[in-house]
């Protein structure tokens, strides 16, 4: 990245004041960086091929599959054990103990050692123990409207309703994608330097990409064996159409939190893709064509994207009303206008919703995958085991750093109940991160530093407090509790979007834009609030399975094709 | 049993909040371990036996006082963990090592916790180090981010009356410890002192939590 890439001098990018709100964040959507679509582009490009390498699920549907994923230099197997799980038991939280289906992707292919021992962890989850072959721990449970139905489809020897199928849109999901070292399995670092899966998530994305593949799959054998001679395999077409279901909770939020460099670099790219693309002073015909197309498409996604939760679903509709007056008003100014596409983000941040904005950015970017999809590659940030050595300043300098750019943390009145009402926790019972209302629940002394802004402003009274020359490594000495808060103040890796600027302890706190923030880097669409600290997404919905990835291109799915 | 990382730096990082230390400590106790661990070291082992004592309240009196060629304690003792935190955040200052002198920090417990932060030091400085703790005893020697095998005179001691650190010589280094990618194998008693330690940062389920926890609700999905 340019210098001029870093800064946005020359490109324009959209100020931090403006996207880090939370509000925003929480309105993202998938974007040609995002994480699942950067993977599969890469995997394709790389020439994986994929096939079994075991079948071993019994005619009840109980048993494993291995399947490999073979590149240029090494191959993966996504590990599955099946099962079939008494529904009484089968619960998204994290409290579960048993899932329909358990998987390991696994560093290599594993011989029957490795499988016995893998046959004896992973249906336990966290309760099992991994070793650093293990690339990813994951488990799924089946959706209660769809799964039995399409088997029962397939086994009478017809194919089920495409709208029944959009209603749900999973026959399976997923509710926990662990990564980086959990539970004894591999750190993210044995595998970032590896051709393809430097940037963030891959591993992660590859495994969900082809837990799609089994239980695509394993609906097929289930109504083979169901329906015998009768029973028709799931068509192509509609097997499109199903992507992976997921269950997210509070354990995805304080990570965006915890790691605000790497954040920082997410956001850097998605805004300097913008950037890129709006400095443009023409529009090619063909380019204008694709956008316009794109924004049919999307039409088309958010038209069959319905939830329940009332807020989200006002939201939606102000978003379809905001996609009608995108493609009128890209009708109106058309390829020939000068800067065009800048055009369309300065009208569109003056006019649609924030859902609107943000998602006529991610339309923007989508025509632009020869200007933009480098980024996707430098989307990563490998911390330092150690942080860097020595505080170079003075705490006038520090001082000077937060008043000049930490406005937003010095705002609140943090001595009100309401600005502090909430804190972070992990809980005794999960080992998750957790909520808490400070003046309910008891707790609150044991709280996680996710109150980044109250935590600037204390340490802010300190340095006003302190000599204005005194060495920064000698306020610390006297204030150590202000330590976390001065190593994000002084990290050099932070950047202009390192920081959510909101208050993340307030009563206002809607956590679930956290997690929809993250979520939509992911790749991931659908959201659909069940509260407002969690949700249920999709993935892959309608991407090619591993069977057709070198049979068409392989990042052309996202949104619906017309007539699709 | 064996441990990744990741999992390394959040047990130790846990366990130090849990003992009472800050986040910000907490963390760099964390890190400091993992590091440690990293190269095959005892880092987990030696952070258990300092948090005996830095879980008291009047912990901060294990910080150094920065002055001079020798830093000591306020009461005498200094802890290896603090001081090298004291002497990674003074790196970009003129420390005495840095023109050709010697500084000796005085009566530290588990010395062995301040070579990550004098890895770091080295770094900055542009310059491997050279730790001593006496007449014929071996020089540690310690690069950016590395650290020689002799290190492992440090393992298990709980205190050094004097550790003197000084530039090294331009001689060629000898080769310093691997650096491991996982699998680390730590001692099960010393992973369950710690993880007692680290279960005081978290909060019990109470009704309240329950009604807004994650997920609440009725708990039989029929999606």
């Amino acid at each position: 990245m340019s210098r001029d890439d870093r800064t946005g001098r020359r490109l324009g990018l959209r100020p931090p004041e403006t996207v880090m709100r939370l509000a925003r964040l929480g309105a993202f959507h998938q974007t040609r960086l995002s994480f699942l679509r950067a993977m599969l582009r890469r995997i394709a490009a790389d020439g994986y091929r994929f096939g079994y390498d075991r079948w071993e699920i019994g005619r009840d549907g109980v048993g494993a599959a291995v399947y490999a994923a073979r590149g240029p230099e090494r191959a993966y197997s996504l590990v599955c054990f099946a099962r079939d799980l008494d529904p009484a038991l089968r619960t998204d939280r994290v409290i579960a103990e048993a899932w329909d289906a358990t998987f390991v992707l696994y560093d290599g292919i594993p011989g029957d050692g490795e499988m016995d021992r893998l046959r004896a962890n992973a249906p336990k989850q966290e309760a099992g123990r991994y070793r650093h072959t293990d690339l990813i721990l994951s488990r799924a449970n089946r959706s209660a409207r769809l799964f039995d139905h399409v088997v029962d489809c397939l086994a009478a020897g017809r194919q089920p309703e495409a709208s029944r199928l959009d209603g749900t849109g999973y026959v399976m999901r997923t509710t926990a994608v662990y990564g980086n070292g959990k539970f004894g399995i591999a750190d993210r670092r044995r595998y970032a330097g590896r051709p393809g899966f430097g940037g963030p998530f891959r591993m992660e994305m590859l495994a969900v990409w082809m837990i799609r593949q089994f239980v695509a799959d394993l609906v097929n054998h289930l109504a083979r064996e169901a329906g015998g001679a009768r029973a028709v395999p799931l068509d192509p077409a509609l097997r499109r159409r199903l992507g992976i279901g997921n269950s997210t909770g509070l354990g995805l939020g304080p990570f965006i939190v915890n790691h605000p460099a790497l954040f920082a670099r997410w956001i850097e790219c998605r805004e300097l893709a913008l950037a890129r693309v709006c400095a443009q002073e023409t529009a090619t015909a063909g380019s204008w064509r694709e956008f316009r197309q794109w924004i049919a498409r999307a039409r088309a996604e958010v038209a069959a994207w319905t939830v329940p939760d009332p807020v989200q679903a006002d939201k939606i509709a102000r978003l379809a009303a905001d996609l009608d007056r995108l493609d009128a008003f890209a009708a109106g100014l058309g390829p020939a206008a000068a800067a065009p596409w800048a055009g369309v983000r300065d009208w569109a941040a003056e006019r649609l919703s924030l859902e609107g904005q943000e998602l006529t950015v991610s339309l923007l970017i989508e025509p632009h995958g020869g200007l933009v999809d480098d980024l996707a590659e430098r989307m990563a940030l490998e911390e330092a085991e150690m942080p860097p050595a020595g505080f170079p300043g003075r705490v006038r300098d520090l001082r000077g750093l937060v008043e000049d750019g930490y406005g937003w943390a010095l705002e609140p009145d943090y001595a009100s109940p309401r600005a502090q009402a909430r804190f972070w926790y992990v809980s005794a019972n999960k080992l998750e991160p957790r909520l808490g209302e400070r003046w309910e629940e008891p707790g609150a002394e044991l709280e996680l530093p996710l109150a980044t802004g109250r935590d600037i402003a204390a340490c802010h009274r300190d340095l006003r407090k302190a000599a204005q020359d005194e060495h920064l490594a000698d306020f610390l000495l006297r204030h150590p509790e202000h330590r976390h808060a001065v190593r994000r103040l002084t990290d050099p890796e932070l950047g202009p979007y390192g920081e959510i600027r909101d208050n993340l302890v307030g009563a206002d706190l809607l956590p679930l834009d956290l997690l929809r923030c993250k979520l939509a880097f992911f790749g991931a669409t659908r959201f659909d609030p069940k509260s407002d600290r969690w949700l249920r997404i999709n993935m892959f919905c309608r991407a090619p399975y591993p069977d057709e990835l070198q049979a068409e291109p392989p990042d052309d799915w996202i949104y619906p094709r017309p007539g699709a | 049993m064996l441990c990744s990382l990741n999992e390394i730096r959040t047990l130790a990082t846990g366990a130090a909040r849990g003992a009472g230390l800050p986040w910000g400590v907490a963390g760099e106790a964390g890190r400091a371990a993992c590091w440690l661990e990293a190269r095959g070291l005892a880092g987990l082992a030696t952070l258990d036996g300092a948090l005996d004592r830095l879980s008291a309240p009047d912990w901060r009196r294990g910080s150094p006082v920065p002055e001079g060629a020798v830093w000591r304690g306020e009461a005498g003792e200094t802890d290896g963990l603090l001081a090298g935190m004291a002497l990674a955040d003074r790196a970009h200052r003129p420390l005495p090592f840095a023109s050709g002198g010697a500084l000796v920090l005085s009566g530290v417990r588990r010395p062995l916790l301040a070579v990550p932060f004098l890895a770091g030091v080295s770094g900055v400085c542009g310059a491997r180090l050279a730790v001593s703790l006496g007449a014929g005893t071996p020089v540690i020697g310690i690069g950016p981010q590395s650290v020689h095998e002799s290190c492992r005179a440090l393992e298990g001691m709980a205190f050094a009356g004097t550790v003197r650190i000084e530039a090294a010589g331009a001689n060629a280094a000898p080769p310093d410890l691997p650096r491991l990618d996982g699998g680390i194998p730590v001692d099960g008693e010393v992973y369950a002192r710690l993880a007692r330690r680290a279960a005081r940062t978290c909060v019990p389920e109470s009704a309240g939590s329950r009604a807004r926890g994650a997920g609440a609700g009725d708990p039989v999905e029929t999606d």
